[in-house]
């Protein structure tokens, strides 16, 4: 799955990463490992049990924002962007 | 009941008296605060032949139960009145740290009738209240005025002062609060409504020590605790960018408007103007409003160029970043901070300020402008110099076309005419907010019959249908943004619960990622006031509110004929790269709203309406 990262997200991953996944994964869990492996992200990345969405990052994929049960297959193109309410 | 002084504070200009009157009981329990306790004095006391900037229409300051105690979040205030700029029932919103002062000095609200001959202040300093001459500050500019003022009375004291947009009655000037900290009653023009009533500005002083009565303090020192760790646990990146983290977001999903409402994708412009650009430029600290754990705003600082700041001062949230950038495709952040400034120096609403010149800009690419119209002002979309030029005038009431476009947008389009109307942007005369009622039709709906006109907080529909659950009632996910299925009963909800939150007097940036629910709402109440009502009862407070508005509105005419959108949003798709959003369905929606809200089919509420709700019963 190809992940493009928007500013200041890029920081962490370069623009572009890719992430390999044998099977459709649900984003709650990707989310779970990205952190793992990179924990800058997690300020934006973490949700608490209730949530549909991530607290600061939207997740976007062909004209579509993600929810945090949403499947991602191994082919997905999908962007990442920090994401506050504004009000 | 806990949780109030029962106290009223009435000046009458005309008469130079002023006294304390007591709150009723019953009043407090019917209708909270806030909003709604300035609603119900407010329909005491106009009619339907008030003229806003007359010495009849009062100008209300309301505190609610929740403001200056524990309660995270909950130490703001509502200003209430009829809107100079609408005609119609009119409330602004305001954080920062008066309405805190102001129930320590001992009130739980304020009305102001009449009208001086004179420039006056109000001096609130416990129980000693007086009018003081004020013919030095006339002329003056916010700034100026808190600094004189609190020199004079109180280093530690907070004001409430109009500059001089308010003074010349400019229909959207704001009411400034905290000086530089800048915090506004921003829309519906309250500015102007001090300015003809000669009143500039209220000091309350940083001595009142008046403790506000809680019926269970304990419990409500463990509902609080409790939440706080959530709050820094959820909140935390909203803490860090405030609200204008949600530019870019908000391009990327639709939600943001882009050249007077007719694109949808700016990319550039966006991410020139976000908040996390903002971090790395002009930023300078966090700030925030008084005893609040969440800190969202923030102050900024830019000493060089043609946009140069007089000295450090809160910067722009989301509304302002946006209707002075993307909306008058202006990509300078420096620029649009300049605006802030000049808006909260002058005291003009920022939403209606960058509305009308985004406007005025159509007004001139379409040749409907001319340039002898436009006075040696170079306006336009995406010329920044001419837009903070036609700024200042507009706040000065400078030239003819600056004090036309100081009357708003609706206003300017009928005298401008030549077809004008038909990117005018408003509702009922109050002009957009800066999300989108294409990509959200629970705002599309919301918009069309909120009370005070265009306005986004009345039912923050792109909040809830992104990811804000509401379990306790009834939807355990929100329904989706252009769903139309179920969309009339849960808007009406929505602004229910909103104008509860605006008579707590709650934030409503607490609920973001659901950090704090309805549960805990009602948990609060119940500590404070000790009255143990139901969930069903609390909402039903936000939604007698809802209806006494709109009764306020029809009295003066508002009926089904009002709650429209613009033409824009009647006609106009909006499409772009991933983005093709159509016209929202706004007569089926409405007439299921009707339904819902037990209105007629002219948007009256029934008389079993307002039977069921106690309304006409106070």
């Amino acid at each position: 799955m190809k992940i493009t990262w928007f500013p200041p997200l890029d920081r962490f991953y370069g623009p572009v990463s890719q992430v390999e996944l044998d099977r459709p994964v649900p984003l709650r869990e990707i989310l779970i490992n990205l952190t793992a492996e990179k924990k800058e992200l997690a300020p934006f990345a973490r949700f608490s049990p209730e949530d549909r969405q991530p607290h600061g990052l939207m997740v976007w994929r062909a004209g579509k924002v993600l929810g945090l049960d949403d499947l991602l297959d191994p082919g997905d193109e999908v962007e990442m962007m920090i994401m506050v309410a504004g009000g | 009941m806990k949780g109030y002084h029962y106290r009223l504070i009435w000046v009458d200009l005309s008469r130079r008296r002023i006294e304390t009157r007591p709150l009723a009981e019953k009043d407090a329990e019917m209708y909270i605060g806030g909003g709604g306790l300035g609603a119900l004095i407010l329909s005491r006391l106009v009619n339907a032949g008030t003229d806003p900037l007359g010495p009849d229409n009062p100008l209300i300051f309301t505190t609610g139960p929740f403001t200056a105690t524990r309660v995270p979040a909950g130490s703001r205030h509502e200003v209430i009145g009829l809107s100079p700029l609408t005609g119609i029932y009119g409330e602004s919103n305001c954080g920062g740290a008066f309405g805190y002062h102001f129930k320590r000095a001992g009130y739980d609200g304020l009305v102001i009738t009449g009208a001086s001959p004179e420039p006056v202040s109000l001096i609130i300093d416990g129980d000693d209240l007086s009018l003081e001459p004020a013919l030095d500050l006339w002329g003056k500019t916010v700034f100026e005025t808190d600094q004189i003022l609190r020199t004079r009375y109180d280093q530690g004291g907070v004001t409430a002062a109009i500059g001089p947009a308010g003074e010349r009655l400019v229909s959207f000037a704001s009411i400034s609060h905290d000086g530089r900290a800048t915090r506004a009653a921003g829309r519906c023009g309250f500015g102007a409504v001090m300015g003809a009533k000669k009143i500039k500005a209220i000091l309350v002083t940083s001595r009142g020590q008046a403790q506000i009565p809680i019926a269970d303090p304990e419990g409500l020192r463990r509902a609080t605790r409790a939440v706080l760790p959530v709050i820094k646990e959820k909140l935390q990146l909203f803490s860090q960018f405030g609200t204008t983290g949600g530019v870019a977001g908000y391009h990327k999903l639709g939600n943001l408007p882009i050249n007077n409402w007719r694109d949808a994708r700016a990319p550039e412009i966006a991410e020139r103007t976000t908040g996390t650009t903002m971090k790395e430029t002009i930023w300078v600290s966090r700030a925030g409003c008084k005893a609040c754990p969440i800190q969202c705003g923030r102050l900024v600082e830019n000493q060089e160029g043609p946009f140069a700041l007089d000295g450090r001062m809160e910067g722009p949230e989301y509304e302002t970043l946006a209707v002075f950038g993307t909306l008058c495709l202006n990509g300078s952040l420096e620029a649009i901070a300049k605006a802030n400034e000049i808006c909260n120096t002058l005291g003009l609403d920022t939403i209606s300020a960058g509305s009308v010149l985004a406007f005025a800009m159509e007004c001139v690419e379409k040749g409907v402008l001319g340039p002898d119209d436009l006075e040696g002002v170079d306006l336009g979309f995406g010329k920044p110099e001419g837009m903070i030029e036609m700024l200042g005038r507009i706040g000065r009431r400078e030239g003819a076309l600056g004090r036309l476009l100081g009357q708003g947008v609706r206003a300017a389009a009928r005298t401008i005419g030549r077809g004008a109307e038909e990117f005018a942007v408003e509702t009922k005369g109050l002009e957009y907010p800066m999300h989108d009622p294409r990509f959200s039709w629970g705002h599309a709906l919301s918009y069309a019959t909120s009370n005070r006109g265009a306005c986004h907080c009345a039912s923050l529909s792109h909040m809830f249908e992104i990811g804000i659950n509401l379990p306790e009632l009834g939807y355990e996910k929100s329904v989706p943004g252009r769903q139309q299925e179920g969309k009339a009963a849960f808007t009406a909800v929505l602004q229910n619960l909103m104008t509860l939150l605006d008579s707590l007097v709650e934030c409503k940036f607490a609920m973001i990622n659901n950090t704090l629910t309805v549960t805990n709402f009602l948990d609060f109440y119940n500590c404070i006031t000790g009255r143990g009502i139901k969930v069903e009862e609390f909402l039903a407070a936000g939604e007698r509110a809802f209806n006494l508005k709109r009764t306020i509105n029809n009295q003066r005419g508002v009926t089904r004929k009002d709650d429209m959108l613009p033409p824009r949003f009647r006609t106009l798709r909006k499409k772009g790269e991933e983005i093709d959003f159509g016209v929202p369905p706004l007569l089926p929606l409405l007439s299921d709203y009707y339904d819902v809200r037990g209105w007629t089919e002219e948007g009256r509420p029934l008389a079993a309406t307002l039977e069921r709700l106690g309304i006409g019963a106070e």
